[in-house]
């Protein structure tokens, strides 16, 4: 896996990070992928995707204020940057490409 | 509804394990995400998930922070041996030479010092029985019979029956019956528990002994233990006289003594020498922690205009105390090494237990090592309340 790639769960992240706007965050995050998969996600693994995506130039976080519900304490939110976009756009194409003809029943 | 409050123990575990700038932020999705589940699955199933995922943040937080946190002040940097680490190290070694070396070699002779006088002690109070072959049957030549007691067969047999087999004696021993003890077999015929024995040997009663049958023909004189039920009373000495008597009305029955008192007078010198040892061991850690907590306050103090400008870039203080201790470390851990090595060829060939070998190359290093982690608090907590103002305007 290079430095560009794309891991299944990053996959999930960026995707939720990419429906929810600019106004995503950690819990926002996790609950968008635990309702449309069905899989626990554990604040952990949100947690080092996120940074990881951070650090990797495809997310840009910034703080936004809390509101009664987290006690007040601040959010960290969200956003896809270009180039998050861009590879995120390559990775749809490359799985398209790969379940072209196989899609809907696994069949040739 | 209202929101019972989150698990406060886990919910501190969370703020001190996560980086200062996402702390706020992970504990606020926490409680958020633990306020929904209280909502649909009750407060019981939310607290219990809060302490999985604080559990598990707190984990890979440590692990991450660990092995994959990029170069820098952080704990992984700090607690690796890195070429720069080695380049510092030898050059603190030149510029305080001297220093370094008694540090190192000081611990080293301490442990050299607790391993020799645990081994001569061990040596003085656990001497082996003189037996080989202790399962060997000669089924040849008259044998002659003994009883064991619980000890031996513990120790020659592994607990396994020992009647009807015969030992032999691989040494002479001044208090074997003659002639030519190396060349007789004996017979186990039985099985005794263990007795206190005479002479005491060691600081524990569960020696391996043998006990032979005493002819009166080559003994003009005896010792006797005896256990009376409900412990030794002054009519005793009565009752023993009288038994005495009725059996050989010529044998004489002379001091009587409670076995406690016995043993007390003839271990005396085996404790004065134990304590000795005793002191000599504490002294001894007490003069290698004194050593190590002086040049860690010294170590400190050459290090407070780094501490100072660490503290001015926004170190917080576990970074720096992960500093000093992992300084620590490195230095104790070389001293260790070296009174492992010397500490290990001195107790090869020692005849020690294996199992007490491994206890003592073990527990040296690890009392030593805690010392010298308890001499390092205090200096440590110092060089924390540096200033780094102050700091900076050290030489």
């Amino acid at each position: 896996m290079g430095r560009h790639s794309i891991g299944e769960f990053e996959h999930l992240v960026l995707l939720a990070v990419l429906r929810q706007g600019a106004n995503a965050y950690g819990a926002s995050i996790i609950d968008e992928i635990e309702e449309r998969t069905g899989r626990d996600v554990s604040q952990a693994a949100a947690y080092l995707t996120l940074k990881r995506l951070e650090a990797k130039g495809w997310l840009i976080g910034r703080q936004k204020d809390g509101d009664e519900t987290r006690g007040k304490r601040e959010r960290r939110c969200f956003d896809l940057t270009a180039e998050g976009r861009q590879r995120l756009e390559r990775a749809r194409s490359e799985l398209a490409s790969m379940w072209e003809g196989l899609a809907p029943e696994f069949g040739r | 509804m209202s929101i019972p409050p989150v698990p406060r123990f886990w919910a501190w575990l969370v703020g001190v394990a996560a980086p200062p700038q996402d702390r706020d932020a992970l504990a606020g999705d926490l409680q958020e995400r633990f306020a929904h589940r209280v909502e649909r699955r009750g407060a019981g199933a939310a607290r219990r998930w809060y302490r999985g995922q604080a559990l598990r943040l707190v984990l890979v937080l440590a692990l991450h922070r660990l092995l994959a946190a990029p170069r820098g002040l952080r704990f992984a940097d700090e607690m690796r041996f890195s070429g720069l680490d080695i380049r510092l190290g030898l050059r603190m070694l030149v510029k305080h030479a001297g220093l370094s070396l008694v540090a190192v070699f000081g611990m080293a002779i301490a442990m050299t010092i607790g391993i020799i006088s645990f081994e001569i002690l061990s040596n003085l109070l656990d001497r082996s029985l003189p037996v080989e072959g202790g399962d060997r049957i000669d089924l040849e030549g008259p044998a002659k019979r003994i009883v064991v007691n619980r000890a031996f067969v513990d120790k020659f047999f592994g607990g396994r029956t020992a009647i009807g087999h015969r030992i032999r004696y691989s040494r002479v021993q001044r208090n074997l019956p003659p002639p030519e003890p190396r060349a007789t077999w004996y017979e186990i015929v039985g099985v005794v528990s263990d007795f206190p024995a005479y002479p005491p040997s060691g600081l524990g009663d569960l020696t391996a002994t043998v006990y032979h049958p005493l002819d009166p023909a080559t003994v003009d004189r005896a010792r006797i233990s005896l256990r009376v039920a409900g412990g030794a009373a002054a009519s005793s000495a009565h009752t023993v006289r009288e038994v005495a008597t009725n059996v050989d009305p010529t044998l004489k029955v002379d001091e009587l003594r409670p076995l406690e008192d016995v043993y007390r007078d003839e271990r005396f010198f085996v404790l004065l020498i134990s304590r000795a040892f005793a002191v000599t061991t504490l002294s001894v850690l007490l003069l290698s922690g004194a050593g190590v907590f002086a040049l860690m306050s010294f170590s400190v103090a050459q290090r407070s205009r780094e501490i100072g400008i660490r503290a001015a870039l926004g170190a917080g203080p576990r970074p720096i105390l992960i500093a000093i201790f992992g300084r620590v470390t490195r230095q104790l851990g070389a001293g260790a090494a070296v009174g492992f090595v010397l500490g290990g060829g001195l107790l090869v060939g020692s005849g020690l237990d294996p199992a007490q070998t491994v206890v003592l190359l073990v527990a040296s290093p690890l009392i030593l090592l805690l010392t010298g982690f308890l001499a390092a608090v205090g200096p440590a907590r110092r060089g924390l309340a540096i200033q780094p103002s102050e700091a900076l305007r050290s030489e």
